[in-house]
This record gives C-alpha cells, sequence and structure tokens, in this order.
C-alpha cells in the first residue's frame, strides 16, 4: 500500500503541477454548467438535476481519455516504464497509483460544479439523495471511461493515438443507449436492445440520475473499471516480458 | 599483483512465477475474465435489485401496493396486449418495457397469485386481436397497448399510452394495484356525489366525465345526489348513464349511512360510505339537511366549495345555448353550505377571492416573452401544506383559480386540522378578478391581464395565512334544530322557471326557486334559537340585521324579500313531538318575510348531536376538478381522490398515488418576479390616484344633471388619463419583465463562468506557489 500512496501522491502533484489538469476541469466545469443551464434548467422550472446529469456521459466521452491517456503513454513515450517496473513495484501496484490519481482529478472536476446544488436549493427544494445518487453514478462513469483511456494508452506511446481511440471506445458505449440508437435495437429485438442498454454508460449513468441505483448498473460500471484495469495489467506485463 | 576479482553482486534469483499467473496474464485469461463479467452482469440484470434514493420511492413498488398484493389470495392474471414492436410508434416502445418491468416487480411480490402474461396482438384475425377487442383495449392510434386484469371481476386499462400522456406516469402502479384490489375481492364501496357541475358528464351537452369522476368510477360505486332534491341515482358505469336505484329507494332527503336500519329493522338500501360535494350551487337547504344529518351519524363529506366557480359559467351558459331555445337551468357561479358552517365555526365569504403573490401561477408568455400571472391562480407547493399529513404532504403542484377561503375556529365538540394554506403575501379581492385566461381565441386575454394587474395592486397583504383547505372531526351538532326543512319546490319543465323558454329568468314571470338563479333565498320555515334541552325558554332576542337587498332598477321586477331569521324562544324539539314556531317582527325598514307560522312533524330520526364521530373535509375551491377548463392538474386529482380514499377509509391506494415523485418547483422564481413587481408599484399606484381623483370629482357633485355634466366632461379626460396610465403600465411591466429576464440570466451567467474562474484562479496560485519555492532553491 505504501507503493501505491507514493505513485499515487506522484501522478497526482504530475497532474495538478501541470496546466493540463486546470485546463480539464474548466473545461468540464464549462460544459457541464453550460449545457445545464442553456438547455433551459431553469425555464424546465424543476428542482431536480437530471437535466444537469444526463450530459455527463457525453462530456466524459472525452474528459475521461483526455485524463486517462498520459497515464502509460507518457510512460512508454519517455521510456519510463521499464524504469519503474523494474523497481520493487508490481504492475497492480502502479496501476492502482496512477487511476487512483485520474480519480483525483476527476473528483476535483466534479467538486466544481457544487455551484450549482446551492442555486437549485435556494431556488427550490430538491430531493438531496437522489442528487447524492446522481453524483455517484456520474462518479462511476467517469471512472468507467478513464480506465477504458488507462487500457488503451497502455497499448501506445502516442496519447493522441490513445485519445482518439478511447474517445471512439467511449463514443460508442454512449451513443449504445441513445434513443433512436435503442429504438434500432428494439426493432431488431427487444433482448437486443435489453444487451445494448445493459453496455451502454449513457443509460446506467441516466437511472442513477433518477435516483435508480441498479445492482446491474453498480456491476457493469465496476466491471468495465476492474476489465480495464485487468487488460492494462495484462498489456504492461506482455510489454514488459 | 593480485587483482583481487571483485565479487559481482549475486545474480538476482527470478522467482519462478506459477504457470497458472501466465495463463491468466495472457489473451485466453483476458477472455476468460471477460466472460466470467458477462455472466456476472447477465446475472445482476435479472431480477430488479435496486436501491431506490428517491425520496418518494418512484422506482419501488409502494408499501399500499405490497399491502394490497399481500391480502391477494386468489389468482390474478394481469394480461398485457400489445401489437408487435414494429406496428408501435418509437417514442412509445420504451415504454413497453417499463411496464412489463413493472409487471415483473408485482409478480416478483406475489408469485403464488399474480400471473403476468404477454399477448402480442398482430393486426389481422386471431384469438389475441379477438380478445383485445371483446375487452374494450383501445387501438385507436392504430396499435394496441392495454393491460387486463382478471379474477372475479375484470378491470380493463384500455390504453396505458393515454393514461401516460396525461402526466399520470407514476401512476401506472396506481391504476395496476387498484385493479388488482379491485378483482381480488375486496368490497368496493359507494360514493355519493353531489354536485351542480355534472361531474359526470352530460351527453346532452356533450360534457364528457369529469378527470375526477372517471378515477373514482375505478373505485367505488357512485351515487348522484341531486344538490336540491337529494334524489339519488345509480351511475351506470357501462353505459356511462344515470339510471334510477333498484330496489328500495331512500326516504326523501336522506342520505342513508351504512349500517342505518328502516323503521321495521332492516337494512336502509343504497348506504353511502362517504359523500363528495363539488360546488353545490344553489344547494337546498334539504340537501344540507340531508348532509347534516348524514355527517351526525358519523358519515364522512368532502366538500369542494367555491367563491367563483367558472365551469358554472360555461354550463349556464351553454344551457342558455341550448337546443330548442336555451331555457336551461342556470348554475350559481358561488357555492357554499352556510348553515353547516356557521354551525361549524367557520365563515367562507363567496364574495371574496384569495389572491397570493406568493403562489401565483405563470400560465405562460406573450409573444414579447412578459410572463402572464395572476394572483387569484394559484400554484401550491409543498410549503402550502401545513402538516406532514399523507394528504399534502408529498403533492407538490396543486393548482387553485379563484378560491376562496375559511376563517373561523371550530365549534364545542370539533377538532381541526389545516391542511393547505397560503403564503403570507395573499389578501383578498373582489369576484371581478375572477376572469378565465384562455378562450379559444384568446380575445379575453385583455381582460385577463388587466384583472390581474388590478387584484394584483388590490391586495395589501397582513402577512397572515389563509387556510384553504381543513378537515374537522368530532361530535358534530345539527345546523337545523327545527328538524327537516321542507323540500324545494319543482322546477316548472322546460327548464325556466316561471317564464318563457330563452328568455332571461324572470322576465315574463316570478323569480324561480331558490339555487336557479342565485337570488337570496326565500324564506323558509324560520329556525328557532339554538337552547339547550330542557332549559327554561328565553325571551325573546331581537332578530339580527340582515342586510336590506339592492333597491331595484327602475322598472325591474321586485326582488324577492332577504331571508330573516328571528330568534324564536322555543325547548329543543323531543323526538318525535312537533315545534310550534312563531317568528319575531323583523327590524323596521326590511321587506316583510313571508308569513311562515307553522307546524312540521320532525323526523323520529332527527338527530341533533352526532351519534358517531363525523368527518368533514372542506376545501376552498372547485376550478381545480373542473379539467374542462382545463383546471385539474394530475395534482389536484390525486389531492381530491386522496381525500376521498382517507374518507372512505382506503389507505392504500392513498399511499400508491402520493408515492408519485410529482415536479418540485423552483419557488424561488415566484419570489423574484414579486421583488421586481413591487419595484414598481408605486408608479402603478399614482396612475391609479390620478383615476380615482377624477372619479372622485364626479361623485362630489350634487345634482344627477350635474353629475351627468361632469360625467361627460370628465369622461374624456378619464379615458385619456386611462390610455396614458395603460400606456406607462405597459411600458412598466416590460421594463419588470426585462428585469426578471435579467436576473434569471444573471444566475445562469454566474453559475456557468465563476467555477471556472475560481478554479483558474486556485490553479495560478499553485503555480506562483511552486514557481516561488522553485527559484527559492
Amino acid at each position: 500500500m505504501n507503493t501505491v500512496w507514493i505513485i499515487f501522491k506522484r501522478e497526482v502533484k504530475a497532474y495538478f503541477n501541470n496546466p493540463l489538469a486546470y485546463v480539464l476541469i474548466i473545461i468540464f466545469t464549462l460544459l457541464a454548467l453550460g449545457l445545464a443551464f442553456l438547455t433551459g434548467f431553469i425555464e424546465n422550472n424543476d428542482a431536480s438535476l437530471e437535466g444537469f446529469f444526463r450530459w455527463h456521459p457525453w462530456i466524459y466521452m472525452i474528459f475521461g481519455p483526455a485524463i486517462g491517456m498520459r497515464l502509460w503513454a507518457e510512460e512508454h513515450r519517455t521510456g519510463t516504464t521499464e524504469l519503474l517496473l523494474t523497481m520493487p513495484v508490481s504492475p497492480w501496484q502502479a496501476i492502482a497509483g496512477k487511476f487512483l490519481a485520474s480519480l483525483v482529478v476527476l473528483s476535483a472536476a466534479l467538486l466544481s460544479t457544487v455551484s450549482i446544488l446551492f442555486t437549485v436549493s435556494w431556488l427550490g427544494d430538491p430531493d438531496w439523495a437522489k442528487v447524492i445518487c446522481g453524483y455517484i453514478g456520474s462518479f462511476l462513469v467517469g471512472a468507467a471511461s478513464i480506465a477504458i483511456a488507462c487500457a488503451v494508452s497502455a497499448l501506445t506511446r502516442s496519447q493522441i493515438t490513445c485519445l482518439l481511440v478511447s474517445v471512439f471506445i467511449c463514443f460508442i458505449l454512449v451513443l449504445l443507449g441513445y434513443d433512436f440508437v435503442a429504438d434500432f435495437f428494439r426493432d431488431v429485438s427487444e433482448t437486443l436492445s435489453s444487451i445494448a442498454n445493459g453496455i451502454s454508460l449513457l443509460w446506467h449513468g441516466q437511472e442513477m440520475a433518477k435516483g435508480n441505483m441498479r445492482l446491474q448498473s453498480l456491476v457493469y460500471l465496476f466491471s468495465v473499471i476492474g476489465f480495464s484495469l485487468f487488460a492494462t495489467s495484462v498489456i504492461i506485463r506482455t510489454k514488459r516480458s | 599483483m593480485s587483482i583481487e576479482l571483485q565479487k559481482s553482486a549475486p545474480a538476482p534469483v527470478t522467482p519462478v512465477k506459477p504457470r497458472g499467473n501466465a495463463a491468466l496474464f495472457s489473451v485466453v485469461g483476458v477472455l476468460l475474465v471477460a466472460g466470467v463479467l458477462v455472466v456476472v452482469n447477465m446475472v445482476s440484470s435479472i431480477g430488479s435489485a435496486r436501491l431506490d434514493w428517491t425520496e418518494n420511492k418512484a422506482h419501488s413498488l409502494s408499501k399500499g401496493t405490497e399491502a394490497i398484493l399481500s391480502k391477494v389470495d386468489t389468482e390474478v392474471k394481469v394480461q398485457l396486449f400489445v401489437s408487435p414492436l414494429d406496428n408501435i410508434p418509437p417514442p412509445e416502445r420504451p415504454v413497453v418495457g417499463e411496464v412489463l418491468n413493472m409487471l415483473e416487480r408485482y409478480r416478483e411480490r406475489a408469485p403464488k397469485f399474480i400471473k403476468v402474461e404477454k399477448s402480442e396482438v398482430p393486426p389481422v384475425a386471431s384469438d389475441e386481436l379477438e380478445e383485445a377487442l371483446r375487452l374494450g383495449i383501445s387501438n385507436q392510434q392504430g396499435y394496441f397497448f392495454g393491460i387486463s386484469v382478471k379474477c372475479a371481476d375484470t378491470v380493463v386499462i384500455p390504453s396505458v399510452p393515454a393514461l401516460l400522456r396525461s402526466g399520470e406516469s407514476d401512476n401506472m402502479e396506481y391504476h395496476l394495484s387498484r385493479a388488482i384490489s379491485r378483482v381480488s375481492g375486496a368490497r368496493r364501496a359507494t360514493l355519493g356525489i353531489m354536485s351542480s357541475l355534472k361531474l359526470h358528464g352530460d351527453p346532452s351537452m356533450g360534457l364528457p366525465p369529469s378527470e375526477i369522476f372517471r378515477d373514482l368510477m375505478e373505485q367505488y360505486d357512485i351515487r348522484i345526489i341531486d344538490p336540491s332534491s337529494v334524489k339519488m341515482q345509480a351511475y351506470n358505469a357501462q353505459t356511462r348513464m344515470t339510471e334510477d336505484l333498484k330496489g328500495k329507494a331512500p326516504p326523501e332527503g336522506k342520505i342513508p349511512s351504512p349500517g342505518e336500519k328502516n323503521p321495521d329493522g332492516s337494512d336502509m338500501d343504497h348506504a353511502v360510505d362517504s359523500v363528495l360535494v363539488v360546488h353545490p350551487g344553489g344547494i337546498s337547504d334539504l340537501a344540507m339537511y340531508a348532509l347534516d344529518q348524514y355527517i351526525l351519524r358519523g358519515g364522512r363529506a368532502v366538500m369542494f366549495l367555491d367563491p367563483h366557480n367558472s365551469l358554472a359559467g360555461e354550463l349556464s351558459r351553454n344551457a342558455q345555448r341550448g337546443p330548442f331555445g336555451g331555457g336551461g337551468d342556470t348554475i350559481p357561479s358561488s357555492s357554499s353550505v352556510k348553515k353547516l358552517l356557521d354551525k361549524w365555526g367557520y365563515t367562507f365569504d363567496e364574495t371574496k377571492l384569495v389572491a397570493d403573490a406568493g403562489y401565483q401561477r405563470t400560465l405562460g408568455q406573450l409573444q414579447n416573452g412578459t410572463p402572464v400571472t395572476s394572483p387569484v391562480m394559484l400554484t401550491l407547493d409543498k410549503d402550502a401544506a401545513i402538516n406532514d399529513s399523507d394528504l399534502v404532504s408529498k403533492l407538490t403542484n396543486i393548482e387553485m383559480a379563484f378560491a376562496g377561503a375559511f376563517s373561523g375556529t371550530p365549534a364545542t365538540g370539533l377538532t381541526e386540522l389545516r391542511l393547505l394554506q397560503t403564503s403570507k403575501k395573499a389578501d383578498f379581492v373582489g369576484t371581478e378578478a375572477a376572469v378565465w385566461p384562455i378562450q379559444r381565441d384568446m380575445s379575453n386575454l385583455p381582460q385577463f391581464l388587466k384583472a390581474a394587474d388590478t387584484a394584483t395592486r388590490q391586495m395589501k397583504p397582513d402577512g397572515i395565512q389563509k387556510v384553504l383547505a381543513l378537515r374537522l372531526t368530532g361530535t358534530f351538532k345539527t345546523a337545523f334544530e327545527g328538524g327537516k326543512p321542507p323540500p324545494p319546490p319543482e322546477k316548472p319543465a322546460g327548464g325556466m322557471p316561471g317564464g318563457m323558454q330563452g328568455m332571461p329568468p324572470g322576465m315574463f314571470g316570478p323569480q324561480g326557486a331558490q339555487g336557479d338563479t342565485g337570488a337570496p333565498a326565500a324564506p323558509s320555515a324560520p329556525v328557532p334559537a339554538e337552547t339547550a334541552p330542557g332549559t327554561p325558554a328565553a325571551p325573546p332576542a331581537p332578530a339580527p340585521a340582515t342586510p336590506a337587498a339592492p333597491a331595484p332598477a327602475e322598472g325591474a321586477p321586485a326582488a324577492t324579500p332577504p331571508e330573516v331569521v328571528p330568534a324564536v324562544p322555543a325547548a329543543a324539539p323531543a323526538a318525535g313531538g312537533t315545534v310550534p314556531v312563531t317568528p319575531a317582527p323583523p327590524p323596521a325598514g326590511t321587506p316583510p318575510a313571508t308569513p311562515a307560522t307553522d307546524t312540521k312533524p320532525v323526523d323520529p330520526n332527527h338527530l341533533a348531536e352526532g351519534s358517531a364521530e363525523g368527518l368533514v373535509y372542506l376545501i376552498s375551491d372547485a376550478d381545480m376538478l373542473c379539467d374542462v377548463m382545463g383546471l385539474a392538474s394530475p395534482d389536484n386529482v390525486k389531492f381530491a381522490a386522496n381525500l376521498v380514499n382517507e374518507a372512505s377509509g382506503d389507505r392504500n391506494l392513498m399511499d400508491i398515488r402520493n408515492r408519485a415523485t410529482g415536479r418540485r418547483p423552483l419557488t424561488k422564481l415566484n419570489e423574484i418576479r414579486d421583488e421586481v413587481n413591487s419595484e414598481d408599484s408605486k408608479a402603478k399606484e399614482e396612475q391609479d390616484a390620478k383615476l380615482k381623483k377624477i372619479q372622485d370629482d364626479i361623485n362630489a357633485k350634487k345634482s344627477v344633471a350635474d353629475k351627468n355634466n361632469a360625467y361627460f366632461a370628465g369622461m374624456k379626460a378619464l379615458l385619456e388619463q386611462e390610455k396614458e396610465a395603460s400606456a406607462k403600465r405597459w411600458n412598466l411591466e416590460k421594463e419588470a419583465n426585462k428585469k426578471l429576464r435579467s436576473r434569471i440570466n444573471g444566475i445562469k451567467w454566474y453559475n456557468i463562468l465563476i467555477p471556472p474562474v475560481v478554479v483558474a484562479m486556485i490553479g495560478l496560485i499553485v503555480f506562483i506557489i511552486r514557481k516561488s519555492s522553485t527559484a527559492a532553491r
């Protein structure tokens, strides 16, 4: 655990000593709050944050890969991967430390949107438990997209390539839950539609934004995170060997 | 010289990794892990394990449904009839899945008794199609999507999409649970409905049954009670018509209570479990007496009274324009049960509306963006609920229009529970503010805006919240000490009492009976003053002054004399006895009352005091149930149905209905709007003062001729002033609207821009600190 902590601290410093993290957080905040307020949040006259959370999966489609792209690609590019892994550090510890550091950036981004909580509580009377559930869902969807980017970054030296591929994967996973796509699958088969919803980051995020924390959603999101990190480990080990 | 070989570091010993690790971290291992995770996900998707974070548990079956399902002890078949997905429009398709999920939750809860079946209805002749059509499942949209719930009886929900489009998406569970409760043997309660608004509809007028009626019809056996004669008729849900009661009808002027006996000891037929009274315009004394005695016998009543009802006006106008030259009855626009309220300790002023700046409703926007609001049209949120009663605490969007308010304290023996109240920014205004805003062609929008504006400026809130709804329980006392009043005179055939068909009342004949025209009641048998049984008779007190009838305009027929209520000394009548009643002479100046020296038998079943605890809900608005006028919001119907369910003792369904999330409006927007408007109120007051001065100057003239001259002379100035004042007020409205938009935009942009700026500043600070610490090194 000490090793994880050391790597975690190093990565957090690397993020926040670099303008990139701040730029990413600013862009996330602008998009999240801008899309919420400019698409009728107040005009809808509803003290619910569903209109705020529904945009998050789309934002994470880019934000997650943007955070995760440097996790391993940078190490590969500078040749420090081998150095890191020759130290008495197991791949799991390195992966965990880096992933947790990226979650700190994600958390900081979500924290920067708390102004909407003050606004909505001033304007009306929101259901706070539902809001918390929405934030948990948003965090897990964001973590899943970062984990996917982490796995892709382990494959390549180029951060741009990592970004593009991760964005594509996240885009597919988000799009599967979008209305017209869901309708298309429903035309083909009810089962296919259920499967598409089941693997859609958008659908799971929306369910949690409604305050409906399904076991299925938790299992899926943690599965994506776990599998992506496991895949990262396999890739790292394969490259090392 | 020997060179000592440096001992090299021992070669690292690479631990031999087990073969398992190599297998796990190979491609095969990845696929294996992926496969395991897929299986785990598939397993987790079976069933509906979830944690419902919503306050109203919108994603779980409610306790009410669980209570209903726990009582089911016979097999109930829930059959979903739905067209193939290809035939269903894409926007409706997700609903199929949602409904199936909900049905699956029902099945999981009671797997032994609840059977769920999905029948796909093809567009060609088939057994499924035949069954769906036989059940009345609707395919009006071109596809089938309905539910039948079958056990001993069958209840059909003919069109799920129509149900969802009506805004009742959260009440799918309510309708299903209610259907299951009904078919699985629960006793169907009887509900009496007394209303002058034809809640059950009127095919001859093209009036459909109201939303609240349709809701209650599913649950109760309905009896329609005439608010004048108290005649009771059954409502046939199949034919959608009223019909005479089968079997022995109740005695005249009586609403039978459950368990009540006939004189011969047999159970009285057609007992009513609860009574819903909605705008009983022109209610007769006999009807009030029937309600009075029903409540005294432990009956439960829900009463929606109204100082001004829009539907009554519409129905009256339609009746006037009806077939064969009109001549239909007019319905009074206000309603109250004054005698009962007086006895219960309350007053309800039928000439006053509640105006509330805190809860005023925004109805829409003009093309220039000006919001259309009125302080007499209210949207009540959770803050309007006075207590945590389930009846109101979970309803977040109750809409009232042209409501009144109750004032007073409960009489001895009664307990009050207040349910809804206004904000502290409420006041009373006259009924002239009651202008319905939206005609089809928007032709009366200017009148509405003017009335709303006038009401806003007339209001002088005193900080006291007005009571809009309350409950009374306890031992009630009769409001009819003299016993049962005589029945009202029968209305002549042809509708218009004493007049030619199609002509205004009284034009060619005497005024009609009470309730037909809203004229003050002709004096009935005088009511003796209240004395306790056995006490010596008190000397007669002078009759209380009653407001004199307005002087009739020249040429108009004489108005009926106002009701005179003399105090008469009399002991409380013993059961079965007669009461000699002699009126005291009326005060000087009042027109002579109809002589009413009379002796009448007292009903042996007449109660002076309650024999069981009664329950009454009083609500100060009936427009809220008039969906024909577009005023019955889903929460309104829920509220009314909750009250009836509570009165009937069915809490399970109330629990389900209350569980709907409803909306949580941004109430602060109303306050902001109010602040912005109040900034300009001074300017508006100045305009009004100018207009008033001109009118006062005219009125100060002594002679009629001078008055007329001044009136015509001042008229031109008045019109110009009014035009100028209207233009200024319009500009003030525009400015107020701009300020409101500006404040809302300010909220938006502060929220969008400030957090990123804060983050940027934090980054800058971190950068500066790091730079300075690096430089220091």
